[in-house]
């Protein structure tokens, strides 16, 4: 195994709405490891986003982290962390729920950068792109240049009022300095823009998504991160569009070695990019392993339904083996203690009742399951009844995933 | 339109928050205040008081408000202090300011809710009209909108009123006629043409933001859905597309009445409004002594305030029991 | 009218279906429908010349009885517009669709109400397309309260049949949109679509804002559906494994056009043409060799259908451009000097940023006769990707010199004279047959 370099620990996400506690994300465990691309897959509801905004700290009101430890492993980072907060630091790595949070801001884009599904809300329509992605140097080259307090230095006189107010009245003294700006050119130009010089100079307007998605690429590109949080990057596209898309995600991680957290609900798209993969479901993962232990040794039925349910390219029309029922409520209270799928599995037994723990499928501890068949074999005659429970076909909105 | 369904959510939220229950105590208690003017009343608001030097309301030539104060014992019953035969004081012509604020909500309610009946009864179906059907019929409505926005409201007012003539309707006043109140006044000046004119001014409000929200519902699926199995469009207007776009103009609504309220107060003030007896008029007569008389222009700002308050209370109360996507209590199939 | 009745009813569709089962039930001709932008009262006065926006330019193909043809695309190819015209949910601005052979835009009166109750459609979005204001039940009615179908106590009664029929439960019927989640709500646009007993059904991507576990039970509805009541059905998705699960014939459209129509097991295994070809190696395959399937991918965007290119509207995208007879020219080549030409043609290289010889003055020409070359090389080294063979490079050199006076059209000539393709010259026509596609290389 290399080295991994977020160790994520029973990381649980809550939202608190009028209705109650909602449990976005819940016991989510993860290894990262240096260099991989890891996918999420997960229907809407999951928590998948939320999970990758809790791992940006991203998360807002009414939503909180309520418990878990997020472990970075870097390090410079952890050096100077050490002194000044020697109980989250061990070894290299830094629990960063332990550590206040301008020191985890300072992370934010330098560490981890994240891409988000909808590129043309992503961007100030009022500015344009060249300006949007020199503001991303800008702001990690501060963030760089004073490691030492872990703080993020984002004052400067750029950023004074008055040169604020100088740059609305003149709009020739822009925010930006110009070696940030011949940057942000150069990551446009990485990320496939043709003629960057001037693209830069336009506005979001006057891109296509497919350019829009490339040039955000190029703003969380801007710090050179370790781990690029993906969350659904592709979803809003054209295929042809989003085969350009992962290809270009390809090659800039075969050229940069970053972490690439990939999360999307489009099973495609993990087998075509992800070395591994965790299945999420109801705000846990439920299968995690290498693409093929999740893709062709299946053991969880979720996992099977999803695969299930994916129409063949190539294959027979056949009847597709849809998953009934609808992805169940996640209100606290509503949950209960048991297996979160049992109402829509198919091999539901009685022990399913009992919330099963994560069990190892082979020896090397590399393909794990939550649920009680990788333990034992489906017995039809501890079946759950039908409609055994009564939140069957509730409403299922409540889910705090932001998609 | 207002299905069962909305009923039980108004009534639910009703139940559950405190602040409708306040526009609505707010707003009964100024209309009930209105209605039994002559009765809560205590003196004739149209009675002025005189100078006892000259039996005028009016002070003698050469004299200002203020050095004829000074002079005391010359007045009889001119800018008295709240005392308890005047309880909000007299304004500065001798007349009581707290009978005219109770017959001045008359006016400004009255003028206020028809006025803006009248913009909502004129301005929807335009708003809807040219945004459901678009094209040349936006265009030439939205356009003749568009120039009567060109005016400032205030302006095109005057000229309306100008045009409609001034003169107020006289309603007789049933309490009085049938004698519960005696010594005031038998009937009461409505200003009509001010009605009709602010409804005019006003419309166009209605009639954008009705067209804005007609122009995004009918790309709603629900109507293509309609129009797919042949729903006729003037069935499609009233059964989509006027019942979800009611919460905007609710609230607009909410808006356009104190607004109403202030246009007549302004034309009450330049003498448009063949009324004296409102709130706007008292408030626009009190303004020179505001530093010391208040009490004159204070008591109808507060009473413009208070149904503002309430009529905004009570929209913010319809905008959330009416939103389709808040959830009532039929929770959890 | 009794459920009895009802029945009676669909029982005469089906055997006047039968009758025509040899004439198409839709038959499209030369549809066109354009939008019109800048085309205001005040457009109009400030003399500002309408632009179209070609969204459906010239389709034509047949529905047959109780078959389910696909119609696929990107977005903005057109295809929803499409089947909204086809319903005249919209009107066409050009072109003919006959349902049951009489032209659907000349229908009037009782004949327009029957085609109203014999066309329906499935919307996407499972928010939108049932109004929040309604219950299910009302919402479901309304298409049998428009055509007065039977009493108000029948009506209700063919609605909670409908509702069991979509996997509803009947006593649903009084509850509020909001109250359930996408996938029950497609199921109750599905019931609404059914309640006049259509017999042609127009499915605008009826799954794409579902979750796969959730699509999958949508489209085993649909299909469940189709088999009982015997419908036809028009698939409009961009979703091509969609497609392939549930469609007979498929027609793919590119900017407005149908570039390739035929059997589905034809197109996914033999697409003839190469945007049908890039388009099916683009989606990402579910499986655990995806990551070593080898594909191209198309390169650029999809022009605007304001202005579509000349010719083949692909040809700006195609991986297989037909160059002139005398050019031997290896593909890629080929591509890049197309892109070079598009690029000058549109007067789209900033001259100033790419060269730092290039300056702009108020007179007199760009670069200095001196820098000419080194400033051919700037723009070469930008634009173009590949390298040239000494020929070509002759030729472009010499065009591109034409840059630094700012002579694009002398730039342009130049190029076109050369490497003018058949592609751009002659728009390619979709044959006749069962699987024509529209491609020079496949008509040759």
């Amino acid at each position: 195994m290399s080295e991994t370099i977020l160790e994520i620990d029973d990381l649980s996400t809550q939202f608190f709405t009028s209705e109650g506690k909602v449990n976005a994300v819940h016991g989510f465990d993860l290894e990262l490891e240096r260099g991989e691309v890891f996918g999420i897959v997960g229907e809407s509801g999951s928590g998948k986003s939320v999970t990758a905004l809790s791992l940006m700290d991203l998360v807002e009101s009414p939503g909180r982290i309520t418990s878990g430890s997020v472990g970075y492993r870097n390090p410079s980072f952890a050096e100077n962390m050490r002194t000044s907060y020697p109980d989250a630091v061990d070894g290299d790595l830094v629990d960063l729920r332990a550590i206040p949070e301008d020191a985890r801001r300072s992370l934010r884009g330098t560490a981890f950068s994240m891409i988000f599904q909808d590129p043309e809300s992503s961007f100030n329509p009022s500015l344009t792109v060249g300006e949007q992605i020199a503001e991303a140097v800008e702001v990690q080259q501060r963030a760089t240049a004073m490691p030492r307090s872990g703080r993020a230095k984002t004052r400067g006189p750029e950023y004074s009022l008055g040169s604020y107010l100088m740059s609305m009245a003149l709009p020739s003294k822009r925010y930006v300095t110009e070696s940030s700006r011949a940057r942000a050119i150069e990551l446009l130009e990485t990320v496939g823009i043709p003629d960057p010089a001037q693209r830069a100079d336009e506005y979001p307007h006057e891109y296509s998504g497919g350019m829009l998605q490339r040039a955000m690429i190029a703003q969380a590109l801007a710090s050179e991160p370790d781990v690029l949080i993906a969350d659904e990057p592709t979803t809003a596209l054209d295929v042809t569009i989003q085969a350009q898309i992962l290809d270009l995600l390809n090659e800039l991680q075969a050229e940069t070695g970053m972490t690439i957290l990939l999360i999307t609900h489009n099973l495609g798209v993990v087998a075509r990019m992800c070395d591994r993969v965790g299945v999420m479901y109801a705000g846990e993962i439920v299968e995690r392993g290498t693409l093929e232990d999740v893709f062709d040794d299946t053991v969880h039925p979720y996992t099977k339904g999803l695969l299930g349910s994916v129409p063949d390219l190539e294959g027979t029309a056949d009847r597709l083996q849809a998953i009934s029922g609808n992805v169940p409520s996640l209100l606290d209270h509503e949950m209960g203690d048991r297996c979160y799928f049992a109402d829509r599995c198919p091999k539901a037994m009685d022990t399913c009742l009992e919330k099963p723990r994560s069990f190892d499928v082979d020896a090397d501890g590399r393909h794990s399951v939550t649920c009680y068949l990788a333990e034992e074999n489906y017995d039809p005659d501890r079946a759950l009844e039908e409609g055994r429970f009564a939140s069957e076909g509730a409403v299922s909105d409540v889910g705090g995933d932001s998609q | 339109m207002i299905s069962d369904r909305m009923t039980s959510n108004l009534k639910q939220t009703f139940k559950e928050s405190f602040l409708p229950k306040i526009g609505l105590v707010l707003l009964l208690a100024i209309i009930l205040m209105a209605i039994f003017a002559p009765l809560l009343a205590t003196h004739d608001p149209t009675r002025t008081g005189h100078y006892a030097d000259t039996g005028s309301p009016y002070p003698p030539m050469g004299h200002s408000y203020e050095t004829q104060i000074a002079q005391d014992g010359d007045i009889v019953d001119i800018e008295v202090h709240p005392t308890s035969e005047h309880i909000l004081g007299t304004n500065n012509v001798g007349q009581d300011v707290f009978s005219r604020f109770v017959y001045g909500a008359r006016v400004s309610l009255l003028v206020a809710l028809l006025g803006t009946a009248l913009a909502l009864v004129i301005g929807v179906p335009v708003g809807l009209v040219a945004g459901y059907y678009g094209g040349r019929i936006d265009d030439t409505l939205m356009r003749s909108a568009d120039i009567m926005l060109a005016f400032p409201g205030l302006v095109l007012a005057m000229a309306l009123v100008g045009v409609f003539g001034s003169t107020p309707i006289q309603v007789p006043d049933p309490i009085v006629m049938a004698g519960f109140a005696e010594g005031m006044p038998e009937s009461i000046p409505i200003p009509g043409s001010v009605t009709v004119v602010a409804g005019l001014v006003i419309w166009v409000w209605f009639a954008r933001v009705a067209r804005g929200e007609a122009l995004s519902l009918r790309n709603q699926e629900y109507v293509k859905a309609s129009k797919s199995f042949g729903m006729p469009n003037r069935r499609i207007l009233t059964k989509h597309i006027l019942p979800n776009s009611l919460t905007p103009i609710i609230v607009l609504a909410t808006i356009q009445v104190a607004a109403v309220i202030l246009l007549e107060a302004s034309l009450a003030y330049l003498g448009f409004s063949g009324t004296t007896l409102s709130w706007g008029y008292e408030i626009e007569r009190g303004q020179d002594l505001l530093r010391t008389r208040p009490w004159i222009s204070m008591f109808p700002g507060v009473g413009i305030m208070l149904t503002v308050i309430a009529v905004n209370l009570l929209g913010d109360w319809f905008r959330d029991a009416l939103d389709p996507n808040i959830e009532g209590d039929e929770r959890g199939v | 009218m009794s459920s009895d009745q009802m029945s009676e009813e669909t029982a005469e569709q089906r055997t006047r279906t039968d009758q025509t089962a040899e004439q198409p039930l839709v038959r499209v001709e030369g549809l066109r429908k354009y939008f019109y932008e800048k085309d205001s009262l005040l457009d109009r006065l400030l003399g500002n010349e309408p632009v179209a926006v070609r969204a459906v330019d010239g389709l034509r193909f047949d529905v047959h009885p109780g078959e389910t043809l696909g119609l696929v695309g990107e977005s903005g190819c057109g295809k929803s517009t499409t089947g909204e015209t086809l319903l005249h949910l919209q009107e066409p601005t050009e072109g003919v669709v006959e349902f049951q052979g009489e032209n659907v835009y000349e229908l009037e009166g009782a004949d327009k109400n029957a085609f109203r109750r014999n066309a329906q459609v499935v919307f996407q979005d499972p928010f939108s397309s049932l109004d929040p204001r309604m219950t299910i039940g009302k919402t479901i009615q309304q298409p049998l309260d428009v055509h007065d179908v039977g009493t108000a106590e029948e009506r209700r009664e063919k609605v909670q049949e409908l509702l069991e029929r979509v996997g509803l439960s009947a006593d649903q019927i009084d509850r509020y949109p909001h109250e359930f989640s996408g996938g029950q709500r497609q199921r109750i646009g599905i019931a609404r679509a059914l309640a006049l007993e259509p017999e042609f059904v127009v499915l605008d991507e009826p799954t794409s804002a579902l979750d796969v576990s959730v699509q999958a039970q949508v489209l085993n509805l649909l299909e469940d559906l189709q088999d009982d009541f015997g419908l036809t059905y028009l698939l409009i998705s961009h979703d091509l494994s969609v497609i392939r699960h549930i469609c007979d014939r498929v027609a793919v459209m590119y900017l407005g056009e149908i570039v390739e129509i035929g059997l589905v097991e034809e197109i996914f295994q033999n697409p003839t043409h190469p945007y049908t070809e890039a388009l099916l190696a683009s989606v990402p395959r579910a499986s655990t060799d995806e990551r070593d399937r080898e594909r191209q991918t198309l390169s650029g965007d999809v022009p605007s259908p304001r202005d579509p290119p000349s010719g083949c509207r692909f040809r700006t995208r195609c991986p297989q451009v037909i160059p002139p007879d005398e050019l031997d020219l290896d593909q890629p080549v080929y591509r890049d000097i197309m892109n070079l030409r598009e690029l000058v043609e549109r007067e789209n290289i900033s001259l100033e940023l790419v060269s730092s010889h290039a300056e702009a003055t108020d007179e007199g020409p760009l670069v200095d006769e001196a820098h000419i070359d080194e400033f051919v090389e700037d723009i070469k080294a930008a634009v173009l990707e590949t390298a040239l063979p000494p020929r070509e490079e002759a030729v472009i050199d010499e065009a591109l010199a034409h840059l630094a006076t700012e002579d694009w059209d002398g730039a342009a000539e130049i190029l076109k004279d050369r490497y003018e393709s058949l592609c751009e010259r002659e728009s390619p026509s979709l044959g006749e047959g069962p699987h024509p596609a529209a491609c020079h290389l496949y008509n040759e």
